[in-house]
């Protein structure tokens, strides 16, 4: 039904599914949010994701071309839900069941939303890993620049960081040294010298996850 | 849409650690709190202003901020699509994929228009900025053996006309010519409509714009199944057609 009413507000989209709609517009709903809520919407907490999505597929059902262009409606009617909601949550929480989306044939949330974890370990977690590479000189600040651009670069130092977690001599030589045994690590794995130099501090703070056990940030890492 | 967990929070701006490793600092907004999991857009990052040492003239400055302010108003006035999509680019060399860019050049589609780049490992591509995807794309091609040296490249863009849109495209056309740098490409120009009609045909929008260029739009077969050196070939051969007219033909060393 849903798909069939999709079909007649765009021609464009008219031979994909309603998912695949739904991805297409994730980031407007999700701006949409989170300008009206004024804050950055949870990857976790899916309340507030589902009150958009219901309000998008509301919008669906409801567009007329007389309205004029969908995504200025779909916005107003995410927008009017999402105030609604933030009205009637200091009173009583109204709780949308993602079962009742799913029903309507929408199961994309489940890719989008994190799995709860307890926010007081990860922050733990964090607060412990900025301690120990603040003892190699640098903090989050500088991984910002040097943490490699290109993905396959950065799979490769977080998978050497994996491996010179596991030798306690790299590991001892690296904590007594405050630095990285560049060359025997690179003669033990054969990589160049200057790929880990490129990405030294970037590697630090991944050996350091792994050694550490800092478990919740090494299953976010490792997605 | 990108996720981040949130590392560390600074008085202007806060830190995120993407799932793959990379991190960045955001603007502020109220809530923010470490071990958080929140969704971003490009345009929450956090710009830092670098201090070279130097001093920028005053003239400089209310030219820059001129610039800006004009940037600003002329994108609003004609930038009117919905969400992010901005620009669409096709590639065909026989693998035939389709990018969709959003207004900073970042991939945030990509369509496998046939089965030959269904084989192609792809999924890596999307929230790449387009310079960096293309680059992976061509290693990836090579890789599979799709493309030889002074291989076949068909290249559609379809891209708003306006002055930000003529920027864009100039952009987009050497990032082209940079990563199929020794490849023979034919780069063509096509409308929003002609978009929607490749859509529906399901074929890219270079083998669209350029069967309709021959006049052959209506052959389903020879649009989906012509070999690109052919298409280009039929193209450069044609009287009726001026290429510098549709787009261009780059070939190093001709």
């Amino acid at each position: 039904m849903l798909q069939k009413k999709y079909k007649e507000i765009s021609q464009i989209e008219k031979f994909r599914d309603i998912n695949e709609v739904i991805e297409g517009y994730m980031p407007m709903i999700i701006k949409t949010i989170s300008d009206t809520t004024g804050k950055y919407v949870s990857a976790e907490n899916s309340e507030e994701l589902s009150i958009g999505l219901m309000a998008f597929i509301e919008a669906i059902e409801r567009y007329e071309e007389a309205r004029g262009e969908f995504t200025s409606f779909a916005k107003l009617i995410i927008k009017s839900r999402v105030i609604n909601y933030l009205k009637k949550e200091n009173k009583h929480r109204n709780l949308v069941s993602i079962d009742a989306l799913k029903e309507q044939g929408i199961d994309i949330l489940d890719t989008y939303i994190e799995p709860v974890e307890t926010q007081d370990r990860l922050k733990e977690e964090l607060d412990r890993l900025r301690q120990e590479i603040r003892l190699f000189g640098f903090g989050f600040d500088e991984l910002v620049e040097e943490a490699p651009k290109h993905k396959d670069t950065r799979d490769y130092a977080i998978n050497i960081s994996k491996k010179v977690s596991k030798e306690e001599a790299f590991t001892t030589f690296m904590y007594a040294k405050k630095r990285l045994p560049v060359t025997d690590i690179s003669r033990k794995f054969s990589v160049t010298e200057k790929i880990l130099k490129r990405s030294k501090k970037f590697i630090i703070s991944v050996v350091i996850i792994f050694y550490k056990n800092l478990n919740s940030v090494k299953l976010w890492l490792t997605k | 849409m990108r996720k981040g967990l949130v590392v560390e929070i600074k008085d202007e701006y806060f830190i995120v650690m993407e799932p793959s490793g990379k991190y960045k600092r955001l603007v502020k907004r109220d809530g923010i709190e470490i071990g958080q999991k929140i969704f971003f857009a490009e345009e929450d990052i956090y710009s830092i202003a670098v201090d070279t040492g130097r001093q920028i003239p005053l003239w400089t400055k209310v030219g820059i901020l001129a610039a800006a302010v004009l940037l600003i108003f002329v994108s609003t006035l004609f930038n009117s699509r919905p969400f992010e999509e901005y620009a669409v680019v096709s590639l065909d060399v026989n693998p035939s994929i389709e990018f969709v860019l959003d207004d900073q050049e970042k991939i945030i589609k990509v369509v496998e228009l046939n089965k030959d780049a269904s084989r192609l490992k792809l999924g890596n591509l999307k929230g790449e900025d387009f310079d960096n995807g293309l680059k992976l794309l061509e290693q990836e091609l090579k890789a599979k053996g799709y493309l030889q040296p002074k291989g076949a490249v068909l290249v559609g863009v379809n891209i708003p006309e306006d002055e930000q849109g003529k920027v864009h495209e100039k952009h987009i056309k050497e990032i082209v010519k940079t990563n199929f740098s020794d490849s023979k490409i034919l780069y063509i120009k096509g409308t929003e409509q002609d978009r929607q009609m490749a859509k529906k045909k399901n074929i890219s929008l270079g083998r669209y714009e350029a069967s309709k260029q021959l006049e052959r739009e209506s052959d389903d077969e020879w649009m989906k199944e012509a070999e690109v050196e052919q298409i280009i070939r039929n193209i450069l051969s044609n009287p009726a057609i001026n290429v510098d007219e549709i787009g261009e033909y780059i070939e190093e060393d001709k």
